[in-house]
C-alpha cells in the first residue's frame, strides 16, 4: 500500500457523467432500505457500499452539476486505494444497470490471453439515452483508472533506487532526531516544531521504503514525499534529484 | 467525543510530553545509527504519537487557551498515557528520593507535574481501557 494521495484532473463533462452515475447510486440505497425495513447485510451491504463510494466521487468533484464549485483548478484528491475501490463500485453499478435496462452485451476476448472486454452489442431503443449516459461514465471511470495507475507508478521506486534513498533518509532522519531532541531539552519550541515536522517527514518517508536497509519486506516502495526529497538533494543526492524531476514533470519538458 | 483537557493539566502533561518526546528522538537516532530495526520501529510509533499530542497540546509552553482538544485515536492515546504516567511515577519518585533539605523548588515543581500527570492518564486509561489495570499508580 501507498500511504499517498493522487491527484487527478478532470474536465467538466467529466464531472456530469460521474454525477449522473452517482445520484442514482445513493438513490439505490434509499431503495433498498425501503423495500428491506428490516434488512440484513446481505440486502443493504451492497447498497451502502456502492452509496457510500457515490458520496465519496461526488465530494471529489464537488457535487454541483453545473460549473466548478472553488475557483482552483479541478482535480480530484484522493488516496489511490479509495479512488480505485470507488471506481469498481460505479462500474458495478453502471452493470447493474445495463441489465436492469435489458442492454445485451458479448465478451469480445483475446484469445492470446489478454482480458476478456464486454461490448455492448444491443439496446433498447427507449434506453438508448440513458446507456448512452451509463457508456459516458463508464469511460470516464476507465480514464480515472488509468489515471490512478500512472501516478502509482510514478510513485513507486525500484529496488535499486530505494537501495540509495534508503540510507540517506535514515541518516537524515538520525540528524533531526537529535536536533528535535536538544531543541527539546533547550526549550525551544519553534526549533522543536520545525524538527518534529522533519521528524514525522522522514519516519513516513521510512515507512515507504522500508526500515531494513538490506532485508526490506516488500517489493515495490513508495517515493519520498517532495519536502524529504527536497532535503536530500540539498545533501547532493543525485537520486533524489532524478525523482523530484520526474514528480515534477521536468522530464517530459526536456523530451 | 472528543476528550478536552483543562490548561491546568495541559501544561503538566506538556511538561512530561518534551521530556519524554526527547528521550524518544534520542534513543531513536541511537536505534538508527546501531542498525537497530525493531526498536527503531518501535520508537518510530512513540514518536510519532508523541508529536501529535504535541500538535494537540501546542508546541509552546505558554499558550493563552483554556480548553486543549485531543484528537488522537484511542490506541494512540493510551499508547502515550502509558508512557506518560511512567514519567509521572518517575518525577514523583525523585521527589521521594531526594532527602529533604535537598529537595529544590525544581524537584517540588516535578512532584507537582508528576502527580498531576499520573492522576490525568490514569483516567485517560480508565477511560480508554476500562478493564486494564494502571501499573504503578502512586
Amino acid at each position: 500500500m501507498l500511504p499517498i494521495e493522487c491527484r487527478i484532473p478532470y474536465s467538466l463533462e467529466m464531472k456530469t457523467a460521474l454525477l449522473r452515475v452517482c445520484v442514482p447510486m445513493m438513490r439505490e440505497l434509499g431503495e433498498a432500505a425501503v423495500a428491506y425495513p428490516e434488512g440484513n447485510s446481505w440486502e443493504l451491504g451492497g447498497p451502502a457500499g456502492r452509496a457510500a463510494s457515490a458520496i465519496k466521487v461526488a465530494e471529489w468533484v464537488e457535487w454541483t452539476f453545473t460549473g466548478y464549485a472553488g475557483e482552483h483548478e479541478p482535480v480530484i484528491v484522493a488516496p489511490p486505494e479509495e479512488l480505485l475501490a470507488a471506481i469498481d463500485h460505479l462500474e458495478q453499478f453502471i452493470d447493474r444497470r445495463f441489465h436492469d435496462l435489458g442492454v445485451k452485451q458479448a465478451c469480445a476476448g483475446d484469445k492470446r490471453g489478454g482480458d476478456a472486454v464486454k461490448v455492448i452489442v444491443a439496446v433498447p431503443v427507449e434506453h438508448v439515452e440513458a446507456v448512452q449516459q451509463l457508456v459516458e461514465a463508464q469511460t470516464v471511470c476507465e480514464a480515472l483508472r488509468r489515471g490512478v495507475d500512472a501516478q502509482v507508478a510514478l510513485w513507486t521506486v525500484d529496488r535499486e533506487r530505494r537501495d540509495q534513498l534508503q540510507p540517506q533518509v535514515a541518516e537524515a532522519l538520525t540528524f533531526y532526531a537529535a536536533e528535535l531532541h536538544d531543541a527539546l531539552t533547550q526549550a525551544d519550541s519553534l526549533l522543536a516544531r520545525s524538527h518534529g515536522e522533519s521528524c514525522a517527514d522522514l519516519i513516513v518517508a521510512l515507512d515507504r521504503l522500508d526500515w531494513d536497509a538490506d532485508d526490506p519486506q516488500e517489493n515495490t516502495f513508495g517515493v519520498p514525499a517532495e519536502s524529504v526529497l527536497e532535503q536530500l538533494v540539498e545533501s547532493n543526492s543525485s537520486t533524489a534529484a532524478e525523482l523530484l524531476k520526474v514528480l515534477r514533470g521536468d522530464h517530459e519538458e526536456e523530451d | 467525543m472528543a476528550r478536552t483537557l483543562k490548561r491546568e493539566y495541559r501544561n503538566a502533561l506538556h511538561t512530561a510530553l518534551v521530556m519524554d518526546g526527547a528521550i524518544s528522538a534520542m534513543a531513536l537516532g541511537d536505534a538508527l545509527i546501531g542498525g537497530d530495526i525493531t526498536s527503531g520501529q518501535l520508537l518510530r510509533e512513540r514518536l510519532d504519537v508523541e508529536l501529535r499530542l504535541l500538535d494537540d497540546l501546542a508546541w509552546t509552553p505558554d499558550v493563552a487557551r483554556d480548553h486543549f482538544e485531543l484528537t488522537l485515536s484511542d490506541d494512540q492515546l493510551a499508547h502515550a498515557a502509558r508512557r506518560l504516567h511512567r514519567v509521572g511515577v518517575d518525577l514523583v519518585a525523585e521527589y521521594d528520593a531526594t532527602d529533604v533539605d535537598r529537595r529544590t523548588a525544581e524537584v517540588e515543581a516535578g512532584r507537582e507535574v508528576g502527580l498531576k500527570v499520573v492522576l490525568l492518564t490514569h483516567l485517560l486509561l480508565r477511560d480508554i481501557e476500562p478493564d486494564e489495570p494502571v501499573e504503578d499508580l502512586c
